[in-house]
């Protein structure tokens, strides 16, 4: 009895009692007891949760979106402030290194030679490069260093500070420019 | 081991986070150094435009050790957000060995161009009116 009622299969075991059409009623018995009875269920230790947790983790989007948000001057200036300053100390590093290695070709005679010889066209540019990226890394350095300062720690001092830096770095630029 | 580590649990669900120990050096020394360095660049920079390195040797050598660190520890930052052993177990301390390898090659090449040569600031203000 107890079986019968785990299965399901009471309803149907009165319904075939009762029935007149004795044996349609039995297929369907016979049918749904063999559905019900191929339902498996799987075991699974306590360290298994992990296991698919970490297969779950692995198909998770990474964060964060980087790519949703909106460019802003109150975070722009912050990975500009980066990447300025990496492509300054790779000059540093790599101007030191080849002088290091070889001090023949990279002394100071040579270079000068070297950029003296190039066309007008190709300083100024050269000075464009290194003169934007030094002046911006050099002013919103220091304005790091007053956010670092507790000033400026507003959405309008932000902003205002970052109008500052861009217009500092511009005149400098410029300036560096036409030395 | 490979290259890139996923990023799956350490042990399990109720373990807790590990987190390195406390350590000042780490912490706010490492700030303030960073922070005091920063500024002081500043006016070692304009001291540097004002006079001339091969006058003032002294004023060069800082200036040039003093961009060295400074550099190196944004090298460092970088390494720290982007190849962080915890996901590059392999290239991380590969890259982070092969940028303080580089600091140390960078100081000697200062240090001889200073002093076999005219020196950064000198080499910087000919460069620019060559």
């Amino acid at each position: 009895m107890l079986s019968t009622r785990a299965l399901g299969l009471a309803p149907s075991l009165r319904q075939a009692a009762f029935s007149p059409a004795r044996n349609h009623v039995l297929r369907n018995v016979i049918r749904s007891s063999i559905a019900k009875r191929s339902i498996q269920t799987q075991s699974l230790k306590p360290e298994d949760g992990t296991t698919i947790l970490n297969k779950q983790r692995l198909q998770r989007p990474s964060s964060p979106h980087f790519t949703i948000y909106e460019p802003q001057l109150t975070w722009v200036g912050s990975i500009f402030n980066r990447i300025t300053g990496v492509g300054l100390s790779v000059l540093l590093y790599g101007f030191s290194l080849a002088y290091l290695v070889a001090p023949g070709t990279f002394d100071s005679t040579h270079v000068i030679e070297f950029v003296g010889g190039l066309p007008d066209a190709v300083k100024y540019a050269g000075k464009f490069i290194l003169a934007l990226p030094f002046t911006f890394h050099s002013f919103n350095g220091i304005r790091h260093l007053l956010w670092d300062s507790g000033k400026f720690l507003t959405v309008k001092g932000a902003y205002s500070s970052g109008y500052a830096v861009l217009g500092a770095t511009a005149i400098s630029t410029i300036v560096l420019m036409f030395q | 081991m490979s290259l890139v580590a996923v990023p799956i649990y350490k042990g399990t669900v109720n373990d807790p986070t590990t987190f390195p120990p406390p350590s000042k050096t780490h912490g706010s020394y490492h700030w303030a150094f960073e922070r005091l360095l920063s500024a002081a660049l500043v006016p070692m920079t304009v001291t540097a435009f004002a006079t001339s390195g091969t006058n003032y040797p002294l004023f060069d050598g800082i200036l040039g050790l003093s961009l060295i660190i400074h550099s190196h520890i944004g090298f460092d930052s970088s390494i720290v957000d982007y190849l962080h052993p915890r996901k590059f177990p392999v290239l991380g301390p590969i890259i982070r060995w092969t940028l303080r390898a580089a600091t140390v090659g960078t100081m000697v090449g200062v240090y001889q161009f200073n002093t076999n040569d005219i020196g950064l600031t000198e080499l910087i203000s000919k460069v620019w009116t060559a």
